[in-house]
């Protein structure tokens, strides 16, 4: 067996990154569905037993990267730990690493995403919040958690935001990217809950994300075309009124990189310009909105300069939207020190690391 | 009216009915002259500010409204013009875009004596 650290137990110093830092897009894993089946009712209980778990990533990874995640072996003797699925690993490999405030779990397990049998679906996301509870968020109060839903049943969602909500590490309802858009008002109870129990509403792709024409051939065009979804669902809660009719609403998208992000402002206030008449329950410009009360998060960047960089800042008209991520510990995830380029601005820097996910997670 | 105003007789009021409009060029100036569901004649600039469309080839429409997502009220006071083009909409009395903040179009002031219509532009 080869074995080769990936663990670098050189802590890096705040100074280094030039800022505090949430991570806001940190996956632990749930290895097997098995693991939920204590936190499961009957009948769901012994389902669980027999699962598969929900939407698996459709293509065979050309890297070899199944979910992503590093075995880290320090020791032969030792027992292989997997980066996420794995609290003390994960506390080496980032959190301690690189100081951070907090980290956002995001998991890799959407219920959400499954075209069938719902009620199955949204015991499986009430019993993963259990387990994220008493398995990870309770062991370090540096985790922040995403509150998983079956949107498939939206009024059973609401429930379920309505019951773990109240947990004081709890920040956001987590939907996943799927083909439907959740600005159809079917989805409202999910939002009203969301505002009402003051927590955000993520979104995130999962293996079944698909872009405008479905499934595509390659894993490199797959994951290329996730940002379109992303965007598709915005654009989806822009128009469908979501944002309108929820004024306290708070949305951030993950995993889809940010440099759309200027263009889906332009070009959702052109649409609104020519063609508001259909959609008169919007107010205002769509990038008015969505500056206050969206965030994106940086990860996969762009590989750019700080000159290039900054003039997508500038195409934003914002330092406010961006929260930075790493999406550990999956294939691509960007390290803290050389994601951003370098020559950024301390102000913009501090703003990307820590200040902006801060103020949209109402932390202290 | 102001001192270095032109004022020129553009027709008389049976020539325009409710929710119509209808281009003049007054004093060098293309004005668009449009009468709102209240009666009132209205006189704008006839160029969109948003790529220069001649607005004269667009409609006079009446507002539509919402009180929350999937409603349409549609008041039919006819005080908008729309662009044919790309739809912008002016609204007759102020000249503002209804919905870009940085759009509008110049308004003239419109008087009415006896049987004709007057409208005055700067000089």
């Amino acid at each position: 067996m080869t074995v080769e650290s990936r663990v670098d137990k050189t802590n890096v110093s705040r100074s280094e990154i030039g800022a505090q830092v949430i991570d806001c897009d940190v996956h632990e894993l749930v290895l097997s569905p098995k693991e939920l089946a204590p936190y499961m009712q009957e009948p769901w209980r012994e389902w669980s037993l027999r699962w598969l778990g929900p939407s698996p990533i459709r293509y065979v990874h050309p890297l070899g990267a199944s979910t992503g995640t590093n075995v880290a072996l320090r020791k032969e003797s030792e027992t292989p730990r997997l980066s996420g699925a794995d609290l003390s690993l994960m506390q080496e490999e980032i959190l301690d690493r690189y100081g951070m405030a907090h980290a956002v779990l995001t998991s890799s397990f959407f219920p959400g995403a499954m075209k069938v049998q719902a009620e199955f679906a949204t015991a499986a996301a009430s019993a993963y919040n259990d387990w994220v509870i008493e398995n990870w968020l309770e062991r370090d109060p540096r985790l922040l958690g995403s509150i998983c839903v079956a949107p498939q049943q939206p009024e059973q969602a609401a429930r379920e935001i309505d019951r773990v909500g109240g947990h004081p590490q709890m920040v956001q309802v987590m939907l996943p990217i799927i083909d439907s858009g959740y600005g159809h008002p079917s989805y409202h109870p999910i939002f009203a809950a969301a505002v009402r129990n003051d927590v955000a509403v993520a979104m995130h792709q999962t293996g079944d994300t698909a872009g405008p024409n479905g499934l595509p051939p390659y894993y490199a065009q797959w994951h290329a075309e996730i940002p379109l979804a992303g965007m598709a669902q915005v654009y989806s809660l822009v128009f469908n009124g979501v944002f309108a009719k929820f004024q306290e609403l708070r949305v951030i998208v993950l995993e889809t990189g940010f440099t759309w992000l200027p263009h889906l402002l332009l070009h959702a206030d052109q649409k609104y310009k020519y063609l508001g008449i259909e959609t008169p329950w919007l107010h205002e410009l769509p990038s008015n909105t969505l500056k206050g009360r969206l965030r994106v998060g940086t990860q996969p960047i762009e590989e750019m300069t700080a000159a290039d960089f900054n003039r997508f800042i500038e195409l934003m008209g914002s330092e406010d939207m961006l929260v930075f991520c790493t999406d550990y510990p999956h294939w691509d995830s960007d390290e803290p020190l050389r994601a951003l380029p370098s020559g950024l601005r301390p102000e913009l820097r501090k703003k990307i690391f820590y200040e902006n996910a801060r103020a949209f997670y109402r932390l202290p | 009216m102001t001192s270095a105003a032109t004022v020129v007789r553009v027709c008389s009021i049976e020539e325009l009915g409710i929710g119509q409009m209808r281009k003049f060029t007054v004093a060098g100036k293309p004005v668009l002259l449009v009468r709102s569901g209240d009666g009132r004649y209205h006189a704008l600039r006839s160029i969109c500010s948003h790529q220069g469309v001649d607005l004269s080839r667009g409609s006079v429409t009446g507002r539509i409204t919402s009180s929350g997502v999937g409603e349409y009220r549609y008041t039919a006071d006819f005080e908008i013009v729309r662009c044919g083009r790309h739809g912008y909409q002016f609204d007759v009395t102020t000249g503002r875009c209804l919905l870009d903040p940085k759009a509008r179009v110049k308004i003239y002031r419109v008087h009415v004596e006896g049987n004709d219509v007057l409208v005055e532009v700067d000089a």
